[in-house]
């Protein structure tokens, strides 16, 4: 899929950053939960409406 | 040019290649232990790593560990299979099947030895409700069937597919309401048998449209309003021909030709490209110097890799691959950095021949750990002792010939015909028998119902199938494997008044998948007059569509 539009581009990261992140109690490798956590968080910040669905229809 | 000896097809090996061979070979104690140059082609080492995989197929299981029924992608009863939330328990810890390197054997038995008796995580979701039957998915509600969805809401045997509600038989989509059998499409309403549109409104069987509304049977148009055959036309004329073809299945097979001759007419771009720097492959987004590329995003420097997501870079031969993963050679799933000859490793770093392993470090020959470092065959060693044992086992599987191989594949826990790579490289159980690749005779139990009804005596009408159809099932017109109708679907197929489908979801998952170009290059040339450009296309030059260069494409839509 090429996610085309931005929004579904950061949904679609979302997804698969909550797919693999593990539980968390396990994620304590500092490393990689700090990348993970710093993609959330770029995503995050620029979705001004998170909307699981869209609406706009 | 070396010759495959699998397939006995020609590949090449290039600079570039042996450059990132060498980048990702394994570092230890200062001495690098090099990859040696592959025997097998692309698309065969490809192969290998594709049986690892089981996306589509899912079996009801006891968990091996509460005795619960559960849903799990293992079919086959040897393999021992528990609910995610025992794997990721505290209580669950892989190395007391830890066991001594035994030098004398080769290393993959010795580790199928291990990691056959090891429990693996039956599905992966998360945040599902009343979405138990997925797979590789999070944030559903009332989902049933679907793969690799995200976001999502009252949306069925959908494959890749984000935020998208009351869909049914979408993949590789986003953003869909009320749409059925659509194929790379991004925020559409109330779409039917769409095909890489965009923004398009009430519209049905169109292909590479973009701000459409109301049109039918219409390709590469572009901001246009009830169109029918690229044709201004009138919303009275497209609604007729709407019932007529949701009413008769014969002459909707008389307008489909009709737009069959169309799209063959119409011109298509030679790859899916959208701001991609020196890059090979098709559906590539954000790309640099990617050779031989499929379905990945924002990627860098990586060579046959497949399914990449999110900072990827220099890693070579990769199939599925994500977040910041780098310098990863010859993996399934593989999330970190020098991951090596391995399957389904997350969020870890410097891992080597493992399997299902997570948050960890240094692992070498390990299955179904998480927060571990410096463990060998799943057996606890100090950072000292790893690294003396590390190098006298790299070794000796230089002397058995096992170095730089993937997990052969008599050792994955799936058949063949329950991979991905009877998805994209289909072979017959004597051919996957032949090639050493597993095959499950698993049969799913006949379903419970009052009856079992062939496809082709379905009413044509949706309005005319009563609400038992429930409570049968229908014989599949091409597989003759029998399926059953969800109340939802049901709902939605009157609402939407679409035909009762005559075919097995995994059947329609196939015919659509189909309709996506196969992952093979040819060097091909623009067929649009004047033009000399050439380009690497995954249209092949003995079919008839008309495949142009970007620039003439964007010219002649625009």
């Amino acid at each position: 899929m090429l996610r085309r539009d931005a929004q579904i581009g950061r949904l679609y990261m979302r997804g698969i950053i909550r797919l693999l992140e593990c539980h968390a109690k396990t994620r304590r490798n500092t490393k990689y939960k700090d990348a993970c956590n710093a993609s959330l968080r770029d995503e995050l910040s620029c979705t001004d409406n998170p909307r699981i669905v869209p609406s706009k229809f | 040019m070396p010759v495959c000896p699998k397939c006995q097809s020609q590949f090449e090996i290039t600079p570039e290649d042996r450059q990132l061979y060498d980048k990702v070979s394994p570092v230890i104690n200062n001495i690098k232990y090099h990859v040696p140059e592959p025997f097998l082609c692309p698309d065969c080492r490809q192969q290998l790593k594709m049986i690892w995989r089981n996306e589509r197929n899912l079996f009801h299981r006891a968990d091996a560990i509460t005795g619960e029924s559960i849903i799990s992608i293992y079919a086959e009863e040897n393999i021992a299979t528990i609910k995610p939330k025992n794997f990721w328990s505290d209580d669950f810890d892989a190395t007391k099947w830890g066991q001594d390197f035994d030098p004398n054997q080769p290393f993959f038995e010795q580790w199928h030895e291990m990691m056959k008796s090891i429990p693996r995580m039956a599905v992966t979701q998360k945040n599902v409700e009343n979405s138990e039957y997925t797979h590789r998915s999070t944030d559903l509600k009332n989902c049933y069937w679907s793969i690799l969805t995200f976001f999502s809401e009252d949306c069925h045997y959908c494959h890749y597919v984000v935020s998208s509600k009351n869909c049914i038989d979408c993949a590789f989509s986003g953003g869909l309401e009320l749409c059925y059998d659509c194929l790379d499409c991004e925020n559409c309403y109330n779409g039917i048998s769409l095909r890489q549109c965009e923004n398009t409104n009430n519209s049905a069987h169109c292909f590479e449209c973009k701000g459409i509304e109301n049109c039918l049977f219409c390709t590469n148009l572009r901001h246009k309003k009830n169109f029918l055959f690229n044709q201004e036309s009138t919303p009275k004329k497209i609604a007729e021909i709407k019932t007529e073809i949701s009413l008769s299945s014969t002459k909707k097979i008389e307008w489909l030709k009709k737009y069959q001759a169309l799209l063959l007419e119409s011109p298509r771009r030679h790859a899916s490209f959208i701001n991609c720097e020196n890059c090979t492959g098709d559906y590539l987004k954000d790309c640099k110097d990617v050779y031989k590329g499929y379905d990945i995003d924002a990627t860098q420097d990586c060579r046959y890799c497949t399914d990449g997501d999110m900072s990827v870079k220099d890693s070579i031969d990769c199939y599925q691959i994500a977040i910041n993963a780098e310098l990863c050679f010859n993996c399934h799933g593989a999330v970190g950095t020098n991951i090596f000859c391995s399957d389904s490793c997350w969020y870890s770093s410097n891992i080597l021949y493992s399997s299902e392993c997570f948050n960890s470090n240094f692992l070498f020959g390990c299955a179904g750990l998480h927060n571990k470092e410096y463990c060998i065959l799943n057996k606890q060693y100090t950072k000292k002792e790893y690294f003396d044992l590390v190098p006298k086992i790299i070794e000796h599987m230089q002397k058995t010939q096992e170095w730089a191989k993937f997990f052969p594949p008599k050792y994955s826990p799936f058949g063949y015909n329950h991979t991905t790579g009877q998805i994209y490289m289909p072979l017959t159980e004597t051919e996957a028998r032949k090639q050493g690749f597993n095959w499950s005779n698993y049969e799913a139990p006949k379903p419970q119902v009052e009856k079992i009804i062939p496809a082709s005596k379905l009413p044509e009408k949706i309005k005319e199938i009563p609400d038992e159809i429930l409570k049968w099932a229908i014989e599949c017109e091409i597989s003759k494997k029998p399926f059953r109708l969800i109340p939802a679907e049901l709902k939605f197929y009157r609402e939407q008044n679409i035909p009762c489908p005559k075919r097995h979801p995994d059947v329609r998952f196939l015919d659509r998948f189909k309709l996506r170009n196969p992952r093979k290059l040819w060097h091909r040339k623009c067929v649009k007059d004047g033009c000399k450009n050439e380009f690497e296309t995954s249209y092949s030059p003995d079919r008839p569509e008309i495949v142009y260069c970007e620039k003439c494409y964007l010219e002649t839509v625009y």
